[in-house]
């Protein structure tokens, strides 16, 4: 995975600043995030509730809601300026180049419709996707049906779906969470999306199926190369998963690295706090160390770095001046006065 | 008092009746289908399985909130069905339970004090108003809140907080025996650390009996003296917790750790040992229930039910094939 340093960028989000109106006063959320991922790279981003992993996959969907505003900063998919894009933009967007799964497979998928027909909607209103390139473009609606069904059950058997033939004919609620999981999954990989944004997408799902889900984009990874946003509470995944991965706590990434160096030597004291709390099975016994405190509320934040109250080495300078990102070494940023002084 | 352990669970069944189209009774729902186990005082028992395996079942039929269909539950030597009247706040006392999301345990109009309080009045384990306002004050101070806290509504305090709060609550009537419904399964991973932290602190000093239950392995593993391993209502292995997690003989356990991400990105190991999805527990599959998951699965395995035996000493497994899926895990 070495050469995937010297891919292109296909996701470029650069100093993101997205304010939350809460309870009539808005807040600052997300305070500039930066991340990018390359083709065919899987990027984990990391981080417990609240930290801003959801928001900012909301934004590079284009997806923020009402009480949410961007006020700084810039997303850009394969070189393109995903703020300020008009709602018409945002559709194109959401329907050809960014896939979103969630962890609710139920609250996606229409009660109303079955697999087959809910996939094959997304060739009708994409009907460019059944273009293979090579072979001539269907014709008549007939044709582009029978091409449409082929390719939605090719789908289904590339996420592992048993008998994709009678799994069509299905509706959501005659299938198992993990099932559902899947369809969901089908659906994102049909549209050929440069960037697959899967936001805890087996956190509702038993282990056993955890597991299956897990195996298999570990699979996808392989064989299609897909580019992944994985957005994870569990570092295990993270680990099982990415090549890269960024840590968020209390709206900043503090740490992003190729996934190696961050588990074998993580550089911020949270990203190091948050891996001792997780006990691990493995080894003679299980320890673990809790972080002391809690995150604190984003319309009561500390001033300086958002961790200090809870870091175990605090300097001066951390109780006043927030850190900014630096490059420890290539491809690692670190945004902690332990780690240098920003050049900026 | 007596000899034998301090919580027995003997061949221990529950059904709920499903009623069909114009409430005719169909097949029952077999939550709990012929359980046993015991655990001694001052031990924890880990019981792991994934969603409709029973667990939760097993918990409310150990407070007494449901009564088995068939079978014992003796607690300190008593059998619960016996017990009335008086007896059973005695019980209450003795035996309390936390459960996994503490926001749906809390009255959300109720200020903290209240919660600590109310069940120290109902099961008249305090004197007077006073005294319960102490002992609410010693129990929030003991999970390590402030009392400050007390004047508070659930939906004023963190989940961590919350969760502290109901654990303060059930250890205010003095238990001896606790038990944890997924205590951690809703918190984040650095709160689930201070959670276990502190529970394993008050076991130790307030020598408690518990009974763990999580779908966590690691959880289980951490906390758990002896673990079962529960499939479709019944104990498919059990052994002592690190006997179990290194030489699990079961393949259900052997999928159950292997799917556990591990946090080494050297060690990419996931796999997938279990096959499909958890069958619906009303109509469970002949022979082992666990036949239609499993990768090893032969001719007999769907056609007779394999019976928990031991092994090895104090390791249990109920398989034909009994260890076939070791070589699987590293």
């Amino acid at each position: 995975m070495a050469t995937v340093v010297d891919r292109e960028i296909v996701l470029a989000v650069e100093d993101l600043c997205v304010e939350l109106s809460i309870g009539g006063t808005w807040v600052q959320a997300l305070n500039d995030v930066s991340v990018t991922i390359r083709r065919g790279e899987v990027l984990g981003l990391v981080g417990e509730s609240g930290s801003g992993k959801s928001l900012t996959a909301l934004s590079i969907a284009g997806l923020l809601p009402d009480n949410a505003r961007v006020i700084a900063g810039s997303i850009r998919l394969n070189g393109d300026e995903v703020l300020g894009k008009s709602e018409q933009a945002l559709n194109r967007l959401r329907a050809r180049s960014v896939a979103l799964v969630f962890q609710n497979p139920t609250s996606y998928l229409n009660p109303v419709l079955t697999v087959g027909d809910q996939i094959a909607e997304i060739f009708e209103l994409n009907p460019e996707l059944l273009d293979d390139g090579h072979a001539r473009a269907p014709r008549s609606r007939r044709e582009r049906r029978r091409e449409a069904w082929r390719k939605t059950i090719e789908a289904l058997r590339l996420v592992r779906i048993p008998d994709p033939a009678a799994v069509v004919a299905r509706y959501p609620f005659e299938l198992s969470g993990g099932m559902q999981q899947r369809v969901v999954i089908a659906m994102a990989l049909v549209r050929e999306p440069d960037l697959i944004i899967a936001d805890e997408i087996t956190t509702a799902l038993d282990v056993t199926v955890q597991a299956q889900i897990l195996s298999l984009l570990a699979e996808l990874r392989r064989s299609i190369g897909m580019t992944l946003l994985l957005i994870t509470h569990d570092l295990g995944i993270v680990a099982q998963l990415a090549d890269r991965v960024a840590v968020m706590y209390s709206g900043s990434v503090v740490e992003s690295s190729d996934v190696s160096s961050l588990f074998k030597a993580p550089k911020h004291p949270y990203a190091k706090a948050l891996l001792e709390t997780v006990p691990t099975i493995h080894g003679d016994h299980t320890v673990f160390r809790p972080i002391p405190g809690a995150m604190p509320a984003l319309t009561d934040p500390p001033p300086g770095c958002r961790f200090h109250p809870r870091c175990p080495d605090v300097l001066p300078a951390c109780s006043t001046v927030a850190p900014e990102p630096l490059a420890v070494a290539r491809d690692h940023i670190v945004a902690c006065h332990l780690h240098g002084t920003p050049r900026r | 008092m007596s000899d034998e352990p301090f919580v027995v669970v003997e061949n221990v069944a529950k059904h709920f009746p499903v009623r069909g189209f114009f409430g005719r009774r169909t097949a029952p729902v077999k939550a709990v289908d012929g359980l046993s186990f015991q655990i001694p005082r001052g031990r924890t028992f880990g019981l792991v399985g994934e969603s409709g395996c029973g667990k939760t079942t097993i918990a409310m039929l150990l407070v007494k909130l449901l009564a088995p269909t068939a079978g014992h539950i003796r607690f300190d030597g008593t059998d619960l069905a016996g017990l009335k009247g008086p007896a059973i706040k005695e019980f209450r006392r003795r035996v309390q339970i936390v459960f996994q999301d503490p926001y749906g345990s809390l009255d959300p109009r109720q200020p903290m004090l209240k919660a600590l309080i109310e069940p120290l009045a109902t099961l008249n384990v305090v004197a007077n108003r006073a005294r319960a306002v102490d002992r609410a004050v010693e129990s929030i101070e003991l999970v390590g809140l402030d009392r400050e806290l007390l004047k508070r509504l659930p939906h004023e305090l963190s989940g961590g907080q919350r969760q502290r709060l109901v654990i303060a609550r059930a250890l205010a009537v003095g238990p001896r025996f606790v038990i944890l419904d997924e205590p951690t399964a809703s918190v984040d991973v650095s709160i689930q650390a201070q959670i276990l932290s502190l529970l394993a602190a008050l076991k130790a000093q307030q020598e408690l009996t518990y009974l763990l239950i999580s779908h966590n392995l690691v959880v289980v593993r951490y906390m758990s003296d002896v673990v079962a391993v529960m499939y479709l209502g019944r104990i498919v292995e059990m052994a002592d917790a690190a006997e179990l997690f290194t030489r699990p003989l079961h393949p259900y356990s052997s999928a159950l750790i292997s799917a556990i991400p591990i946090p080494d990105p050297d060690a990419r190991t996931i796999t997938a040992l279990a096959k499909g999805d958890v069958p619906s527990p009303v109509n469970t599959p002949a022979g082992c229930r666990y036949h239609p998951r499993c990768p090893y699965a032969e001719r007999v395995c769907t056609e007779q039910e394999p019976p928990l035996t031991e092994l090895t000493p104090g390791h249990h497994a109920a398989c034909h094939f009994p260890g076939i899926a070791a070589g699987v895990l590293g």
